[in-house]
């Protein structure tokens, strides 16, 4: 076969010759169907659709809904009103306890709560006029992930790595660290009908603190490494038969998923080996430290999974559910995160970075500014803050509003969907034509609506 | 503008007299028509000029910015609407979806959108002008495509798949003597006549693997590997079709189309107890080979299916649990909400899986490619809506959504006499669990005010400093009396628990509504925009089933089961004879095999489809009838490697000159490690997974997920009795792409994924299975073959296949490291320190993750 026409490939010679090589394929979620393997070479559309800004994304997950007047949207009017009822009749209205500073260059309003954030100030880009559709926990977070809150769709996730693939072949193209299991989590990482291999590889368990941050399966205590290489050679060498007697793409596949679970063993561990960083990296993300510990590792691994290539991380906090005890929640939740989120900003931007990775910071809403008590708040979907830095965003800049009070979105709204079109575009993705194919239908992530936020594009 | 209109004034009131502008129109006086038209002019046109026809004009749609097919820019687009329907009824302002939008009556429809309302003073103008007749004199620009719709009623019918299959003839083919059935006589024609030649028979013991695990699920033995001959086939298949591990295999084949699962998943993953029945009542249909049109009739209409004897009148009820096996949104607060979501779940899975139609498309508009109206899809969600849903209780102790618990079908012997206590103690629980939750919540809401009391104690003084210590104390004494209260219902609850009466067996289903209704259509699908009432009934692009309508006083489920098995139905057999082959043969004729739309592949072999569809319909819907001719036919028995013709110009295999490989899926490849072992239980578990959890105290898995431990999720059962938990699944079926029991799934996915290699190389479980295998191997097989015997045997088990000589070579020098095998890998410092057993256990385990096993070649 002439194998400088592309078209006559046969896939075997394509994965022998393709640049990405195996890897690629096996993660990309290019190996799935086998309908669409045996003859053409399907790679899902020319991809990505324009110039990107950035080619990957760190997600922030605060699980609970942070309060919005109590980190990035002060609210004077509602502390002047304090104690008085708001627009729900029987409800005070009651305002931050905490005063926000004008931080960096752009005098970004960020509360006291977090000085290390707020002297990142120059890099957040925040939007104010966030709303979504659903005030349940499990709904709000499932459209924060997927779009939707009614049925099983693709997390946004999913559709990055089946947009862009991923950058190394020897490490998933999405990575969920600490992720939410309980009230359908499972479903925040999934690829539902996306080929497997866009879902998530999961790292511990957000709903069962203390569970370790391992993948599943990554080593044999009872075999070294040397034993497990003698036994994947035995095994490799029955299958090269197999593949002689067996004409099918497939076996190509099988045989190189082993060769690449078998350099996992090795790279997963190294990438999640956070003692091969020095000192000063450790106290710069306060992975050093109470009480910033266990979400500065978390940060960290982040950017040395970032670094390794992977497309899509995210990592969840989970504490921000602050119907009472707001006074004490709000002040631990802010040490435990401020030192960490700055610290990698900070890093990405010394590595040279930042520019091309585009980290998300928010909830699946926001809180409501009114309260039977003054320590606690309610969901609020209505108009809330999230903020984004990096890859491709204006930082120092607000985008839209609340009310005075912070009821809602009055001005700059962005819908969920509109967050997801906007960060696909930052990936260089056009949400109307990242489509997938099933049961019939042309699906979208964000279904049949979605704007790009232009304002907010540096 | 303003200068404008006045000009457009003149020029469209000379023209009025001419034109005929609808019949309110002109019924009106001339004076009255210059008026009206002068309002449009001034007060009408003007806005749908500036604020509509951005989106929604010829213009629009030449700059590709045209929005939900609608044109405001003519009469006739306003009349004749976009997606979403009509926009003006003229005289019916309450009518018109336009002023609906323009007044935000719902935010999905809000128009213009992403902005305040308009000035009240415009919407009164609108309602003003369609209420006198809807005058509007501009025409649609011509050449202007019409806006995209599905097919009309009449293309939809010619469309191949909506024709009732015809029994065509069976063709002549060249070589007649490779033919052994009419299966292959169509595949050799195509073939012929794409100048293929079929591939040579594969290895007789490849073809038992296949047939053993395509039939049955499991692997054959190794002693049936050793004995088997090609003449023997037939009575083979006819011994596997007859043993019940057919009905799981196939059983559990349909269970990926009816989304089986035993919790709810969703945001509050509620254990289905009970599904457990259903499950076993689809695995018995197909151990007894029930006629699949009396298996979906059973399933849509079974409670309206009289029988007389208690057994069968059970299995019927439990039938209907696929009607109720959907994933539920339990937080939704709205019931109407609810109520159509759930319904819309049922047509997706009655579409899809029956009929292979996207049906649920048209919820909020007209099908955009299909020949479904909106009001169709209403017609069938009427019948659905007159229909009470069986499923049980949802998470118990919510106020706002206690409205979505139902009861369930009582079944047993003991159904009747116990099914009023069963269900007054149910009701009375959760009345009971509800009072409890909400003083919790009430307690709670007084506790959150303690910080504020005591914050206030510290910084007041004098006076205040009284006042806030009186208030503080009163807030404890409130506490206390809400602490007393909660403790006595908590109390009241577990005493009722430990007191419940004697239970009938409850199974999830279906069954009439006391008031039938018809539905209304449900404008973009929303609740609160209502359009006009369908009566309860079908797909009309279906039409050859003659079926009659419902009639009054019955929900209309056992019309739509008819309809849906009539054998003028089109759909029903071709999609599952599609379905079923695309089990046997790796890929369907039709290779959506969901969707037999225009969306979907035309048939690759439409005779042969409909060869199959026809006769299967004359064996009596009989599946073990297709199964067994299909396994029996020579194209079933092709080798997968072709003929280099046919790869070189059919590499795709559309034309079956050779057997497609398969990946051997999750319950494949956990049956065949258990059996290797000598582990697996052919049995039916005795009780389902979640009885070790109380069926009236534990419904939500929320609350004890922490037990759904990987080790609660191990079982030495057959993969098909793993609990199906949404969101949980056990760790082999997930990895290995199990159907996801979210909704209905036609085809698995195959990914190769590395994280199925490390399971397979270092999982604890796969490791213990191994060392069991290589344990019994050590007493099995031939044994005056010696060590070579054992890796024969090993071979035949896992494999499925005789090792070739220089394998045998290979593996005795792995195992036997001292003994310097000529294998490169024996004696290697790797093996050093490790015992021959453990090596044994190590190459049973390679065979378990080797490309042999995970395909079926």
């Amino acid at each position: 076969m002439d194998t400088s026409q592309p078209l006559n490939f046969s896939r075997r010679q394509w994965l022998r010759t393709a640049p990405a090589g195996f890897g690629y394929l096996a993660w990309a979620g290019l190996a799935s169907r086998e309908g669409a393997l045996a003859a053409t070479v399907p790679v899902p559309q020319p991809l990505p659709h324009f110039a990107p800004r950035a080619k990957r994304v760190i997600f922030l997950c605060m699980r609970g809904g942070p309060s919005q007047m109590e980190t990035f949207d002060p609210k004077p009017e509602l502390i002047k009103r304090q104690g008085q009822t708001g627009k729900r009749g029987h409800l005070k209205l009651f305002g931050s306890r905490w005063g926000f500073r004008k931080c960096g260059n752009s005098g970004l309003d960020v509360v006291e709560l977090l000085p290390e954030i707020g002297k990142q100030a120059d890099k957040l880009c925040v939007l104010r006029g966030m709303h979504t559709d659903n005030e349940n926990h499990a709904q709000a977070l499932e459209q924060m992930h997927t779009g939707s809150f009614q049925f099983v769709r693709p997390s946004f996730g999913a559709w990055t790595v089946y947009g862009l693939g991923t950058e190394n072949g020897n490490l998933p193209g999405f990575i969920s660290i600490n992720p939410l299991t309980a009230l359908g989590g499972s479903r925040y990482y999934s690829s539902a009908f996306l080929p497997a291999s866009c879902s998530a590889v999961t790292l511990g368990n957000a709903n069962q603190p203390g569970a370790p941050l391992v993948v599943g399966d990554l080593s044999n205590a009872n075999r070294s490494r040397a034993a497990q290489r003698a036994r994947i050679d035995l095994m490799q060498e029955l299958n090269r038969g197999a593949a002689d007697s067996l004409e099918d793409a497939r076996v190509d596949g099988l045989i190189e998923s082993y060769e690449l679970a078998f350099r996992m063993q090795d790279q997963v561990p190294e990438v999640m080996d956070l003692t091969r960083e020095s000192k000063a990296t450790l106290a710069l993300y306060g992975a050093d430290r109470s009480p910033t510990e266990s979400f500065g590792k978390q940060c960290l691994m982040a950017r040395r999974f970032a670094e390794a290539g992977v497309r899509f991380i995210e990592i969840t906090h989970v504490e921000w559910d602050l119907h009472g005890g707001l006074a004490g929640g709000m002040a631990r939740n802010c040490a435990q995160i401020d030192r960490p989120v700055a610290g990698l900003l900070q890093d990405l931007e010394q590595r040279g970075m930042l520019e091309e990775t585009l980290v998300v910071w928010g909830g699946e809403f926001g809180r409501t500014p009114d309260d039977p008590t003054t320590d606690g708040r309610g969901h609020n979907n209505l108009g809330y803050s999230m903020w984004l830095a990096g890859g491709g965003v204006r930082g120092g800049f607000v985008h839209g509003a609340t009310d005075n009070l912070g009821y809602e979105a009055v001005e700059g709204k962005v819908h969920i969907h509109d967050l997801h079109a906007t960060l696909l575009h930052l990936l260089g993705l056009d949400h109307e034509r990242l489509t997938y194919r099933y049961g019939g239908r042309d699906y979208r992530l964000t279904d049949v609506k979605g704007n790009v936020v232009r304002e907010v594009l540096a | 503008m303003i200068l404008n209109l006045n000009c457009a004034l003149r020029f469209a009131v000379l023209f009025a007299v001419h034109t005929a502008f609808g019949t309110a129109f002109l019924r009106a006086s001339e004076a009255d028509n210059a008026e009206r038209l002068r309002f449009f002019e001034s007060r009408i046109r003007p806005v749908l000029v500036e604020r509509c026809e951005g989106c929604h004009s010829a213009d629009a749609q030449q700059k590709g910015k045209l929005k939900a097919g609608f044109f405001a820019d003519s009469r006739k687009g306003l009349l004749e609407g976009g997606d979403s329907g009509p926009a003006v009824v003229a005289g019916k302002p309450a009518e018109s979806l336009l002023l609906r939008a323009m007044q935000h009556e719902s935010k999905d429809i809000a128009m213009p959108p992403k902005e305040e309302k308009l000035p009240k003073s415009v919407l009164d103008d609108f309602a003003r002008w369609i209420a006198d007749g809807a005058v509007d004199p501009r025409e649609a620009v011509a050449g202007i495509a019409a806006k995209k719709r599905g097919l009309s009623l009449e293309q939809g019918r010619a469309f191949w798949s909506m024709r009732p299959p015809l029994r065509p003839a069976v063709p002549a083919v060249g070589d007649a003597g490779w033919a052994l059935s009419a299966v292959d006589r169509f595949l050799l024609a195509a073939m012929e006549r794409e100048g293929l030649k079929p591939a040579g028979e594969a290895p007789a013991e490849a073809v038992l693997r296949r047939v053993y695990l395509d039939v049955t699920g499991l692997a054959p033995a190794a002693e049936a590997v050793a004995s088997f001959r090609m003449e023997d086939l037939e009575a083979e298949v006819d011994r596997l079709l007859k043993s019940d591990a057919f009905g799981e295999r196939w059983g559990r084949h349909w269970l990926d189309v009816a989304r089986y699962a035993e919790s709810n998943g969703k945001d509050r993953n509620v254990i289905f107890h009970h599904a457990w029945r259903y499950r076993d009542y689809v695995f018995d249909a197909f151990a007894s080979d029930m006629p699949f049109d009396v298996f979906l009739r059973e399933q849509v209409a079974g409670d309206l299916l009289a029988s007389a004897q208690p057994e069968r009148r059970d299995a019927l009820r439990v039938a209907t649990g696929f009607l109720a096996l959907g994933s539920k949104a339990y937080e939704e607060t709205k019931p109407e909400v609810f109520r159509m979501d759930v319904i819309d779940e049922q047509i997706e899975v009655l579409g899809r899986g029956v009929l292979g139609l996207s049906v649920a498309c048209a919820r909020c508009h007209d099908h955009k490619f299909e020949a479904i109206p909106t009001a169709d899809y209403y017609a069938l969600a009427g019948v659905l809506r007159s229909t009470a849903l069986l499923y049980g209780y949802g998470p118990r102790g919510i106020k706002a959504t206690a409205f979505h618990h139902t009861e369930l079908h009582a079944v047993g012997a003991e159904a009747d006499g116990r099914e009023a206590q069963g269900l007054a103690y149910l009701r009375r629980l959760d009345e009971e669990m509800l009072a409890m939750h909400t003083s919790r919540s009430d307690r709670y809401r007084v506790q959150r005010r303690v910080p504020d009391a005591k914050r206030k104690l510290e910084t007041a003084a004098g006076d205040e400093k009284t006042q806030a210590e009186c208030e503080l104390e009163a807030l404890n004494r409130e506490i206390d009396e809400w602490h007393a209260k909660v403790g006595a219902l908590e109390k009241s609850v577990t005493q009722l628990q430990d007191s419940a009466p004697p239970m009938p067996g409850w199974a999830m289903g279906a069954r009439e509504r006391e008031q039938p209704e018809d539905c209304r259509i449900h404008i973009r699908g929303e609740t609160a925009l209502l359009g006009d009432k369908v009566p309860r009934g079908f797909l009309r692009v279906l039409d050859a089933p003659r079926v009659s309508a419902p009639g009054p006083g019955r929900s209309g489920r056992l019309e739509l089961a008819e309809w849906l098995t009539h054998r003028d139905n089109p759909l029903t057999a071709r999609v599952y004879v599609n379905r079923v082959w695309s089990h046997l043969f790796g890929r369907g004729l039709v290779t959506t095999p969901d969707d037999f739309g225009v969306t979907g592949a035309a048939p690759s072999h439409p005779e042969l489809l409909d060869h199959l569809a026809v006769e299967f319909m004359d064996h009596g819907w009989s599946t073990k009838w297709l199964v067994r001719s299909l396994v029996l036919s020579r194209a079933y028995r092709m080798d997968s490697v072709g003929t280099a013709g046919s790869r070189e110009r059919d590499p795709d295999n559309r034309w079956v000159a050779r057997m497609r490989p398969r990946a051997a899926d999750a319950e494949v490849i956990h049956d065949s490690m258990l059996a290797a072992a000598g582990l697996l239980d052919r049995s039916r578990p005795k009780e389902p997974f979640f009885a070790a959890f109380h069926a009236y105290r534990d419904e939500e898995l929320f609350s004890f997920k922490p037990f759904v431990t990987k080790a609660k999720l191990l079982s030495n059962h057959r993969a098909v009795y793993l609990p199906v938990i949404r969101g949980v699944l056990p760790e082999v079926l997930e990895l290995f792409e199990f159907a996801s029991p979210d909704r209905p799934v036609a085809e698995r996915n195959s990914s190769i994924l590395p994280t199925q290699a490390l399971y397979l190389m270092n999982n604890p479980r796969v490791t213990e299975l191994a060392v069991a295998t290589a344990r019994r191997s050590a007493g099995a097989g031939d044994r005056s073959g010696g060590s070579a015997g054992r890796v024969t045997w090993l071979f035949r088990t896992v494999l499925g296949r005789t090792p070739r000589a220089h394998e045998v070579e290979r593996v005795l020098g792995f195992v036997d490291a001292q003994t310097g095998g000529s294998g490169q890998g024996g004696g290697s410092d790797a093996t050093v320190g490790q015992g021959v057993e453990e090596r044994w256990a190590d190459f049973c385990q390679m065979l378990f993750a080797s490309v042999e096993h995970r395909l079926i070649r």
